[in-house]
């Protein structure tokens, strides 16, 4: 399997983007649809492929100090399965967009492409610095797509997304260049092993801190969510389909892929200081949510409140905590990007974000009054979705960790989720319709076709989760992919042929 | 013959700097501020020989030739500002370089 | 034949996905999906279900014979067979969990299937009728078998967390059933409320599940058997005394109870069944007399091993059922909806049930299950049927007389109020008197007085609601008068098939004559064990004759007090308007409850972090931001203007620079 040929795709296709239709909106669609075909050909795969990784080239090495900066991909269970995520949103989200975006789908699809490939970079990166290269580099695209394809307040939205992202992870940049001059490499693995000997003990922890705080932005946690709201309902709703969807998982990966397994010992000691904010993040998120008017800021709260019971769960290193991460990435990727596919649909309907203005969908607009309940109902958690998997794993591991009133506070999220999504259902399908129309508006073919399959895909998991749990290995978070032994496996895997 | 100490000729050039970096910074009349800067560069021309004069060897051509350099490019260099001091003086009708805070105006 | 168990509960799921595909498939049309394809499938499915589970029954029973008999005749002691499994899949397999998708068929089991499939396909057949004027008819069918499904596979399911899927399935179901009228937001608040209500006792259940899952240890699969069997074992009799796994016990089977409590509507999270009426008749029929509510008796006996070793547990399990009997018929005796009295009767006879369970009678529990699905199912629908004919009138006030207009629906809900009031040789009458029996002997005679009072108030709300209803005059508008008629067939044939079942139902267990016991036979094995470690020696207490002369007599008593009561005038029947005062406070003390410990605060916190805290952050953000921005002012001062300042500053870092450099050289 090709890693570089999955990473290069999708800037090959945004490059391809240029040469789209600039006027004739429905051919650009239709091309850029088939180029996000082609990348999620390439890259589900990966899924099936195991633990890879390219030969480690060196990049460049930093003058007088000699540091060598690889170029390294690396992907294991659950990298593959988070850019197989983007992969498969990708699709969806062009067929989407075009109420949203309008003739500008050119445009939006190179900016889709560009970020599709800055985060399947740093899925797969197997070095600090190329990972904090994409890590930074995926803000480009989103604060474009916000800026440009944004609601009345985009700017300021678009501003604050851009200004805390960089606030979070400028000292984590400062982190890394320590510890590449400290470990005279910043490749994963090796990094891995000598951070421990090599770094004064003194000093770790605030090494740790620094590259946590990034993350802690961007998944995000309280208190750095201001931006999330912000940006989640003033970005264009399928962009912040992919920013929920598959940005705030970064955040949750670097966590289990990066910050954990190169300071175990910090993040042992540091474990209760996470939980709290996860658990905090949980129950302010939930109640947020029941106080917001806006359908996008309710799913924006409901997404810190999801992710929150991810972090926390992280942090008891616990074994069904990782599978179960894993599978809450998966569940709330899919369940959170389509309600914000349909928000997005419906908001063009009634020009209108604010929940008073629908009502009554359920008999106007049939079709999408059943995925958007179907869609809230696999948020919640409700059993037989993947989204239920998820949660009783992670309330079990901090149950098994942190005792039965850690795991009553987290638990609190399932009734509060339950209260917010059904406030939000019943405002926007049942009742009577705000606005006088006898007009029956309804989803078009092709975006049904863009959310069944996401809905399709929740109950799967839902009833038969164990290829995602089995992707995530209970030594993730000590294992990572290293160049030497991923030749061993491939050998073995051709043998195996 | 008795030669002039190189420490007095390098108080000198260093008094003649600071008289004219003075005259820069506290003399608000342009013009006044080119002869200021008139009088800096040729504090260094003096400095330039007086260590010529105690350098042997082919060094001491470069300390003789560096100041007739500058005083070709000091005269360009007055040419070019007294011409700019007469434009500017013709749209602003002052010499006085606080006045002169929004030049791309 | 278990290779086809997973049939039992895929079969009506089937029928969900074809009449939800009907029903979105025809939305665009003008009349809808066609009603006769859709309820053809609607009621196919549980049918088949349903000869699926007897054949099923007949399978087991004959396994279970031909060992027996084996055992008997070669003096063998091979293990007699005590449930059909399927393990389907791997379902959760990770870290120490380790869950299979699979389903069980045990007595229970079978006993429960038999009447939810049943009963749930005569419901289904009498919906046809009732919903054959409504748009959504293939939306209702489909969700009426999502419900089915959901049911069969809460009491099919092969250990807690499968069963957990059934669960919040059916509180889905009803979800989605009692805001099925979604147009009007007081039916979407009703159903909200209920799946919130429902959500907080199954928080408890998953917790409860958690803690039970840390006592019996990581390498006890998580199914009932294995459970059951953990805690029948004696080697684990130790461990269980010592005093946190104890109390470790006590909490886990009290949160348990609390998720029983949610969905089976007892107190505290009784609130959401009243209100649960908004929804059309054959669900209420079938959310409380067959199936649901019911769920929460189910688990009790399900886990009877569990709860019997803890006897807190038991205590309150008991005192709760005995407060939710005794509240909720008083409740009911106020009421004027008539779907809200058997509604409220319900409940009561739900906390009956508890009472039950919590004495240490499992079996009694059920059996009132048994027969209380039966009458409560065909007074539901032929209250469905009277709606039916008065166009849409639910207020008894306003009814009167229809014994001479509806005599066929009159018959059956005759039937349904005679096994309800506890009468002789109806349905109710064995498993009421059952249950007094055992409360007496088990539970002390505070208990048996609770619960023989509440016998009386039932048998008053109960015949207050004949009276008002068919006995006394008609109080009914004129021009509704003209149109009423009696329901369909389809309506008609499920109220005589339940109603007979109401009188004669409670036979499988007649007490009293030796021999007549089919009914507990069949779950013996699952419930008796934890029965006889509650239960130590035989209780000589008075006979069971002289009990049960006293039962008849409380149902007596409450129905002559009932029509004393109406001669003089005491039932309000030419009232209008809404409950108030005391009847109104005492109705909705729950919800008041509810609101001032649950809702409130939840309220006050969100909108202090939505109002204070919320713009508090942002503030600290800004006043970030604008620091930064006067630093820039400053800086920004500093490039503009002044040549002189710029000169000054530029020679002032020029000399810093020599001074650090020459610190340097020196």
């Amino acid at each position: 399997m090709n890693l570089h040929l999955v990473l290069a795709a999708p800037f090959v296709a945004a490059i391809l983007g240029f040469f789209l239709s600039g006027t004739d909106a429905k051919s650009a669609q239709r091309t850029s649809l088939v180029l996000a075909l082609i990348i999620a050909g390439i890259s589900f795969p990966l899924i099936g492929a195991g633990m890879i990784a390219t030969k480690a080239v060196t990049w460049f090495s930093v003058p007088v100090v000699g540091t060598e900066i690889k170029w390294l991909l690396t992907s294991d269970g659950v990298s593959a399965w988070l850019v197989a995520l983007l992969a498969a949103l990708v699709p969806a989200t062009l067929l989407a967009a075009p109420r949203i975006v309008g003739d500008r789908m050119r445009e939006f699809a190179t900016l889709v492409f560009l970020m599709q490939g800055c985060m399947t970079g740093a899925f797969l990166s197997g070095d600090l610095l190329m990972f904090f290269g994409f890590f930074e580099a995926m803000l480009i695209p989103s604060t474009v797509l916000i800026a440009l394809f944004g609601g009345r307040d985009r700017r300021r939205a678009a501003m604050t997304f851009l200004l805390f992202s960089l606030a979070g992870s400028a000292p984590m940049f400062f982190s890394i260049w320590w510890i590449g001059l400290s470990c005279q490499t910043t490749e994963l693995s090796v990094v891995a092993t000598r951070l421990t000997s090599q770094l004064d003990p003194v000093f770790r922890p605030w090494l740790f801190g620094a590259i946590a705080l990034a993350f802690l932005v961007k998944l995000p946690v309280v208190p750095f969510h201001l931006w999330q709201a912000d940006a989640y309902s003033e970005g264009p709703a399928p962009a912040s389909a992919l920013l929920t969807g598959v940005m705030a998982k970064v955040g949750l990966f670097g966590v289990a892929r990066i910050l954990i397994p190169l300071f175990p010992v910090e993040a042992a000691r540091f474990a209760g200081v996470f939980v709290a904010i996860g658990l905090v993040t949980v129950l302010v998120g939930a109640l947020l949510a029941l106080q917001q008017s806006e359908i996008r800021r309710v799913l924006a709260f409901s997404s810190l409140s999801h992710l929150g019971l991810g972090l926390a769960a992280l942090f008891t290193f616990r074994p069904e905590a990782i599978s179960g991460v894993l599978l809450l990435m998966v569940a709330h990727g899919l369940s959170a990007a389509a309600l914000f596919f349909l928000a997005g649909i419906a908001e063009t309907w009634t020009k209108s974000s604010h929940v008073d203005d629908f009502g009554a969908l359920a008999s106007r607009s049939p079709l999408f009054a059943v995925l958007f309940s179907l869609a809230a109902l696999a948020s919640i958690g409700l059993p037989g979705t993947a989204g239920f998997v998820a949660e009783l794993l992670l309330l079990v591991s901090v149950f098994k960790v942190y005792g039965i009133w850690v795991a009553f506070a987290a638990g609190i999220t399932l009734i509060l989720s339950a209260a917010y999504t059904l406030r939000l259902v019943q405002r926007m399908l049942f009742g009577a319709p705000a606005l006088p129309s006898t007009e029956r508006q309804d989803l078009s073919v092709s975006e049904a076709l863009g959310v069944a399959p996401i809905l399709v895909a929740l109950v799967l998991f839902g009833f038969y989760p164990s290829p995602v749990l089995k992707a995530a290995r209970a030594d993730l978070l000590t294992r990572l992919p290293v160049a030497s032994a991923v030749a061993t496996e491939d050998a073995a895997h051709v043998a195996g042929r | 013959m008795d030669t002039i100490p190189l420490i007095h000729l390098q108080l000198l050039s260093a008094f003649l700097f600071v008289a004219g970096l003075a005259t820069v910074l506290l003399r608000r009349n342009l013009f006044f501020v080119l002869m200021g800067v008139e009088l800096m560069l040729n504090a260094a021309n003096l400095s330039f020989l007086a260590w010529s004069r105690v350098q042997s060897g082919a060094s001491t051509m470069e300390g003789q030739v560096s100041p007739l350099f500058s005083i070709a490019i000091a005269a360009a260099e007055a040419c070019v500002g007294l011409a700019m001091l007469l434009a500017v003086f013709r749209s602003r009708e002052s010499l006085d370089t606080d006045a002169y805070s929004r030049m791309k105006e | 034949m278990e290779r086809f168990l997973w049939l039992v509960p895929a079969l009506p799921a089937l029928g969900f996905i074809i009449n939800g595909v009907l029903s979105l498939a025809g939305s665009r049309t003008a009349n809808g999906p066609s009603r006769g394809l859709s309820g053809f499938f609607a009621v196919l499915f549980p049918l088949v279900s349903f000869i699926l589970v007897v054949k099923l029954h007949l399978d087991l029973q004959a396994a279970q014979e031909s060992v027996r008999s084996i055992n008997q005749n070669l003096g063998l002691n091979l293990a007699v067979p005590t449930s059909i499994t399927q393990e389907l899949w791997s379902w959760i397999a990770t870290g120490d969990i380790n869950l299979s998708f699979g389903f069980a068929f045990d007595g229970l089991t079978s006993v429960m299937l038999l009447f939810i499939t049943g009963i749930g396909a005569l419901i289904h057949l009498y919906s046809i009728g009732y919903m054959a004027h409504d748009r959504g008819f293939a939306r209702f069918m489909a969700y009426m078998n999502l419900f089915l499904a959901s049911m069969i596979v809460l009491v099919l399911g092969n250990g807690p967390v499968v069963t957990f899927l059934g669960w919040e399935g059916v509180g889905l179901c009803s979800y989605l059933l009692i805001g099925f009228w979604h147009h009007d937001n007081a039916n979407g608040d009703a159903a909200r409320k209920a799946f919130l209500v429902n959500r907080v006792g199954d928080l408890g259940f998953l917790l409860g599940l958690f803690l039970l899952w840390q006592i019996v240890g990581a390498s006890t699969p998580l199914t009932y058997e294995a459970i059951s069997a953990w805690f029948r074992d004696p080697a684990n009799a130790t461990t269980l005394a010592t005093g946190g796994v104890a109390a470790m016990l006590t909490l886990a089977t009290l949160l348990l109870f609390l998720g029983c409590t949610g969905k089976s509507a007892q107190i505290p999270l009784v609130t959401w069944l009243p209100d649960a009426m908004a929804g059309p008749t054959p669900v209420s029929a079938l959310i409380h007399a067959a199936t649901m509510v019911t769920s929460g008796v189910f688990l009790l006996a399900r886990m009877s091993d569990v709860f019997a070793h803890a006897p807190i547990t038991m205590q309150v399990i008991a005192w709760v059922g005995a407060a939710t009997a005794a509240w909720a018929a008083i409740t009911g005796l106020f009421q004027n909806d008539i779907k809200k009295i058997l509604a409220y009767s319900t409940v009561s006879q739900l906390g009956f049930m508890f009472l039950a369970a919590g004495v240490g009678a499992f079996d009694s529990g059920l059996f009132h299950v048994f027969t209380h699905a039966f009458f409560k199912a065909v007074l539901f629908l032929g209250a469905g049927a009277v709606i039916h004919a008065l166009g849409g009138e639910q207020d008894v006030r306003k009814m009167g007389g229809l014994v001479k207009k509806l005599p066929l629906t009159f018959a059956a809900m005759f039937a349904g109020w005679y096994a309800i009031t506890g009468l002789p040789l109806g349905a109710g009458f064995w498993s009421k008197d059952l249950i007094l029996e055992k409360v007496l002997a088990q539970g002390g005679p505070v208990l048996y007085g609770i619960a023989l009072a509440t016998a009386v108030v039932t048998a008053v709300y109960m015949t207050r609601l004949m009276i008002l209803t068919f006995w006394s005059p008609s109080r009914v508008d004129h021009e509704v008068e003209h149109h009423i008629h009696e329901a369909p067939l389809s309506m008609q044939v499920p109220l005589w098939i339940l109603g007979i079942g109401s009188l004669f139902a409670g036979f499988v267990w007649a007490g009293m004559m030796p021999g007549w016991d089919w009914f507990p036979r069949q779950f013996a094995y699952v419930v008796q064990p934890a029965q006889d470690l509650l239960v130590h020696g035989e209780h000589h207490g008075p006979s069971v004759l002289l009990l049960a002369g006293v039962g008849v007599g409380a149902a007596i008593a409450g129905i002559l007090l009932a029509f004393g009561l109406f001669k003089a005038g005491r039932f309000g029947e030419h009232g209008t308007g809404e409950l108030s005062g005391a009847a109104r406070a005492w109705t909705l003390l729950w919800d008041h409850v509810h609101t001032v410990f649950g809702i409130v605060p939840t309220r006050i916190v969100s909108w202090i972090l939505d109002k204070i805290c919320q713009p508090l952050l942002n503030g600290i953000v800004r006043l970030l931001a604008y620091l930064v921005e006067l630093v820039g002012l400053v800086v920004q001062w500093l490039q503009r203007s002044r040549l002189r300042v710029n000169l000054a500053m530029s020679v002032f870092g020029l000399v810093a620079v020599l001074i650090i450099l020459a610190r340097d050289l020196l």
